[in-house]
């Protein structure tokens, strides 16, 4: 009886402690403002990488296109990639490379995730197309810093974020 | 000794539970969002004699075949077809059943944990020996995971969690899909609808008489 109960405390501060905080976070996440994602330049489209919290939060996933980084993405974090309309592929690698292709359209965003599945060894990193729901689901997630950001042009820094979604001046009216 | 292995147990059975649950609420493929209707671009006149479909104008289409997380290969073109058709000032300029092509963009089989993917683009519709260009095409997307139950078997059991693999996505033929035109396409009105000139009042006989001198 002893150890019955001994099993069954453990089960019931688990089970509490796994549905307390979330609903905690749940108040404090619906207190929160969504996340604001600039429209693309003109004739431009834009792609936004997100990597929601959870397993493998220790693995790199590391956004590359034509061999060259566009990103790192770690746990929690997301990045919007600004890039011309056409066919992409972009590859994340660490034990195993994944590679995803998206059809990226002028005007529109496009979405895609990293997940770190499992692995035989250490996680592996899954690059998969993803909704703006599921972004706007996954919470708490923060802008990629601009140092772990690749060298080239295509994953806006938080300055460029931040200008993008600043007011345009209206034009002056006409004399 | 006893009591750790309890409380271990207990503690993974919970977040093994918890697990389910989430994978079980995980749901990931790509809505049809409605696709509002296009006015026409101020300062592009259509010429004389034409009938004009304008850029982003929607359509809806109609996938000619079966697609598949797990059938498809990337880069592999499909055909499709106009399911309704394409209407200006109410008058059918481009008909139901226009045959074109799209192409699977991406297509990965599951895997570990991890459902199917699929990402299909439409590429034109063949009309009158011209092509009418496609884009934005609304259809497809991710197999629903089984991520976190692989990882619960993994931590519990062992082995068994290579076993455990998402779901495939699938796209039978008939699918509808939505998308766009890509740019303006300029249709001649067929000679038949175009109205004939007013012909000049023939002379009829008696009035081309005259009275003798």
């Amino acid at each position: 009886m002893a150890l019955k109960l001994s099993a069954l405390i453990p089960l019931a501060l688990a089970a509490s402690l796994a549905t307390m905080p979330a609903q905690a976070a749940d108040k404090k996440d619906d207190d929160a403002a969504p996340i604001a994602l600039p429209a693309p330049p003109a004739g431009k489209g834009q792609i936004v990488f997100f990597r929601p919290g959870g397993m493998g939060f220790a693995v790199g996933c590391s956004v590359n296109e034509n061999g060259q980084k566009v990103s790192s993405l770690g746990a929690g974090k997301y990045f919007i990639m600004v890039t011309d309309p056409g066919k992409h592929e972009f590859t994340v690698k660490s034990e195993a490379k994944d590679a995803l292709a998206l059809e990226v359209e002028a005007d529109e965003t496009q979405f895609a995730k990293c997940r770190i599945k499992m692995g035989i060894m250490v996680g592996r990193p899954d690059l998969a197309p993803a909704t703006e729901a599921e972004f706007r689901e996954a919470k708490k997630l923060k802008l990629v810093d601009d140092e772990d950001m690749g060298p080239g042009p295509g994953a806006l820094r938080a300055a460029d974020v931040a200008a993008a979604l600043a007011p345009k001046p209206a034009p002056a009216p006409a004399p | 000794m006893k009591i750790f292995l309890s409380r271990t147990l207990g503690v993974v059975s919970a977040w093994w539970l918890t697990g389910v649950a989430a994978a079980a609420q995980t749901v990931s493929t790509v809505p049809l969002e409605p696709v509002p209707p296009v006015a026409a671009q101020p300062g592009e006149a259509c010429p004389a004699q034409s009938d004009c479909i304008a850029a982003l104008t929607p359509v809806v289409l109609k996938i000619g075949t079966l697609l598949g997380s797990r059938v498809s290969t990337s880069g592999e073109m499909f055909p499709l077809t106009l399911a309704e058709p394409l209407v200006v000032d109410g008058r059918v300029v481009v008909p139901a059943g226009t045959p074109g092509m799209g192409e699977v963009v991406h297509a990965k089989k599951t895997g570990l944990g991890v459902g199917g993917e699929l990402v299909l683009a439409a590429r034109y519709l063949d009309f009158a020996g011209q092509r009418i260009r496609l884009r934005s095409m609304q259809v497809g997307g991710k197999g629903k995971d089984n991520q976190t139950l692989s990882y619960a078997v993994g931590a519990t059991v062992g082995l068994p969690a290579l076993f455990i693999r998402g779901k495939h996505i699938e796209v039978p033929p008939g699918t509808l899909a939505e998308a766009k035109v890509a740019a303006r396409f300029v249709i001649p009105r067929p000679a038949q609808e175009t109205p004939a000139p007013q012909a000049a009042p023939t002379p009829s006989t008696s009035e081309g008489k005259t009275d003798g001198p």
